[in-house]
């Protein structure tokens, strides 16, 4: 089954993806949820004070791990940034009809899991004030920042990022907002007004946005490449034997599509649930993008035994020491082996059928499945390599989260979540313009009695 | 060295200086160490390190059944490299090397942000619980600089440590060093450490504890 644009005309289009910003008040179910990520989210900015007042000591770090829990979600969140820049890109790039739907949902993703990400090495920070020490800005403390140290390249490469990966959510949302304005009220008036930025729909002005989008497509590819090679290198270029791996940057690259790709498919569907895009969510989109899921789930896996067999055939101690702390000592184990079928046996499993792809609650438990294994598998490199390395610690406590530590992460979920119900609120989640283009854009053939959707290029 | 402990002279350091710079390294002779631990107390005490941390320790291990059996030995310190990690990778150059090899942090600068501690592969450095910066041992910096030996070496009741000037060739670290099979910690992380042992246990050095 070949895609074709769903069979509405381009008013129902609109009104079918309007209905998240002008459809009835959200439920009391609804407003409830909301009011308890808020609780979390509040909740996790107290424990932040908190620390900072009374130090690190309320958290779990100790010799030998100081790098924790902040640090492996930092990792995960960045991976999962790389949903929104990725999928727009390359599916803009290559010219994929059945983009229009995904684009928006995965770059929204992007705009909240970036400063989810962004905020925890200042958490993780013992003197958070200080932060501003890491700006390259003249200052007669003689205060320059190293540029040698890979921390000072995550600065730069993550707010590089962020500042691209907004501009392209907003260049493309543009057109939306123009278009929606004269039916706005109230606030979302005034929103609407001073985001649209003038915006006419005339010809010159779809030729611009079009013109940016594809070069912001271009653009941000190499971005997102560094960006998370320059995580992975936070890592790979230090001496900790589970740290210090050759493949880590395409491994960390791959394995942040491919928790990126996870997210859009739990977005996806709950959008799918919940707000009833069910002409323009289609399982056919399930199925193309299923297929992404698939060849991501395969590069991860060859990635990830990549890692471990030079080490293993070479019989390297230091990371044969590691790679046994992980797949046999007792706290770790499980996680590594539940991470080994979540992201390696049940995906490839699974997808490998196209009933499985096609088919909306599977592959929502699966993406989640995929999150948890992804968010492990952080876990695992940032405080193994750390918990298992030096015949000369001093110490061998096995680093556990503390509550605090707990209820900061929580709070980023809960933040991500909240921040997105309330952006599908505001704005439409769906790019109506590239939804109607598409649209237009396609025509119908009969083939030996069959009929075949073909896409014309064109303006 | 000589203008160490006592015996300062000011005409021989201003000379001394001028010919080479001083470069100041620790000979650590396990041969007479006897594990007391009393260096791990001079430590804590010349430096207020607060509880549950230590800027220098000794590992001890057991090995062997009675009656063969025996207890090893290993001091540990900051390792003071040729090529610190720890330096490179300080994201606001608050770890530095000075001119004589040691290897310090200026707490004013420091963040917080534990790259340091990741990276080093001796595990010598700690978050200070209470001044919530990175710390480690300084070579007591403070003492060497007004020409007194470093708290632990002070406090060594076999002078098993040995503090001293690397490029002097008249040091007794250099006499050590010339005269004795030594060895260093992780010598692959190619750290080239500044911290010698004489007489270092293979299965002290590598096994956990």
């Amino acid at each position: 089954m070949s895609f074709k644009a769903p069979d509405l005309s381009i008013k129902q289009i609109y009104d079918e993806v309007m209905t998240t910003v002008l459809g009835p008040r959200p439920k009391m179910a609804t407003l409830l949820l909301m009011i308890i990520l808020a609780a979390i989210v509040l909740h996790g900015v107290f424990q932040f004070f908190r620390q900072s007042f009374v130090g690190l000591g309320v958290t779990g770090l100790t010799m030998p791990v100081y790098w924790g829990i902040y640090i492996a979600t930092f990792v995960f969140w960045i991976g999962v940034a790389h949903a929104g820049a990725l999928i727009s890109a390359i599916l803009r790039i290559t010219g994929a009809e059945w983009k229009s739907s995904i684009t928006r949902i995965a770059e929204v993703i992007t705009l909240f899991t970036l400063p989810a990400a962004a905020s925890f090495p200042f958490i993780h920070m013992g003197r958070p004030g200080l932060f501003y020490y890491l700006i390259p800005y003249p200052n007669n403390r003689l205060i320059w920042p190293n540029f040698k140290s890979p921390l000072m390249w995550d600065f730069f490469a993550i707010s590089t990022y962020f500042i691209g990966s907004v501009l392209f959510l907003y260049v493309t949302l543009i057109p939306d907002l123009g278009t929606a304005r004269p039916n706005m009220k109230g606030w979302r008036k005034t929103l609407y007004t001073i985001l649209s930025f003038g915006w006419r729909g005339t010809a010159e002005e779809w030729k611009r946005v079009k013109e940016a989008a594809a070069l912001f497509s271009v653009l941000i590819l190499p971005v997102v490449i560094s960006v998370h090679t320059i995580v992975s290198w936070d890592f790979a270029m230090q001496l900790v034997p589970g740290w210090h791996s050759e493949v880590f940057g395409p491994y960390f690259f791959v394995g942040a599509l491919y928790s990126g790709v996870a997210a859009v498919f739990t977005v996806m569907t709950l959008l799918k649930w919940r707000c009833g895009f069910k002409d323009l969510i289609t399982p056919i989109h399930y199925d193309m993008l299923g297929r992404v899921f698939l060849a991501l789930g395969l590069a991860w896996a060859y990635l990830f035994f990549n890692d471990f067999l030079p080490g293993y055939y070479s019989n390297e101690p230091d990371k044969m020491a590691y790679f046994r702390y992980l797949a046999f000592s007792h706290p770790y184990s499980v996680l590594f082996w539940l991470m080994f079928l979540t992201n390696f046996v049940l995906p490839i499993a699974c997808l490998s059928f196209k009933g499985f792809r096609m088919s909306t609650v599977p592959m929502f438990l699966l993406s989640i499945g995929v999150n948890v294994g992804m968010y492990i598998e952080r876990v695992l490199i940032v405080f193994c390599g750390t918990q298992v390395y030096n015949p000369l610690a001093r110490n061998v406590t096995v680093y556990v989260p503390s509550f605090t530590e707990i209820s900061i992460v929580a709070a980023t979920f809960a933040g991500v979540t909240l921040g997105y119900m309330l952006f599908i609120r505001a704005f439409p989640i769906l790019p109506i313009w590239e939804l109607a283009e598409t649209k237009i854009r396609q025509t119908v053939r009969e083939i030996a009695g069959k009929k075949v959707y073909y896409f014309k290029s064109g303006e | 060295m000589k203008n160490l402990e006592g015996e300062h002279n000011q005409n021989s350091d201003s000379v001394h200086s001028k010919e080479t710079k001083p470069c100041y390294g620790m000979v650590i002779d396990l041969r007479r160490c006897i594990g007391c631990h009393a260096c791990s107390v001079a430590c804590k005490a010349e430096n207020k390190v607060p509880l549950s941390v230590f800027r220098s320790w000794v590992k001890i291990t057991e090995r062997g059944a009675f009656p063969n059996a025996r207890r090893y030995f290993l001091p540990l310190l900051c390792n003071h490299c040729e090529h610190p990690i720890c330096v490179i990778n300080c994201p606001v150059k608050a770890s530095y090397k000075r001119d004589d090899g040691i290897v310090l942090i200026d707490y004013d600068k420091c963040i917080g942000c534990k790259y340091c501690i990741a990276s080093c592969p001796y595990e010598i450095r700690f978050v200070n619980p209470e001044r919530r910066t990175v710390e480690k041992c300084t070579f007591c910096a403070h003492r060497i600089d007004k020409g007194y030996l470093p708290s632990c070496v002070n406090a060594c009741p076999t002078t098993a440590r040995i503090f001293g000037d690397l490029n002097d060739p008249d040091s007794e670290v250099s006499k050590l060093l010339a005269n004795n099979p030594v060895q260093v910690l992780k010598r692959e992380m190619g750290t080239e450490p500044r911290v010698f042992y004489i007489g270092a246990d293979l299965f002290a050095m590598k096994e956990r504890f």
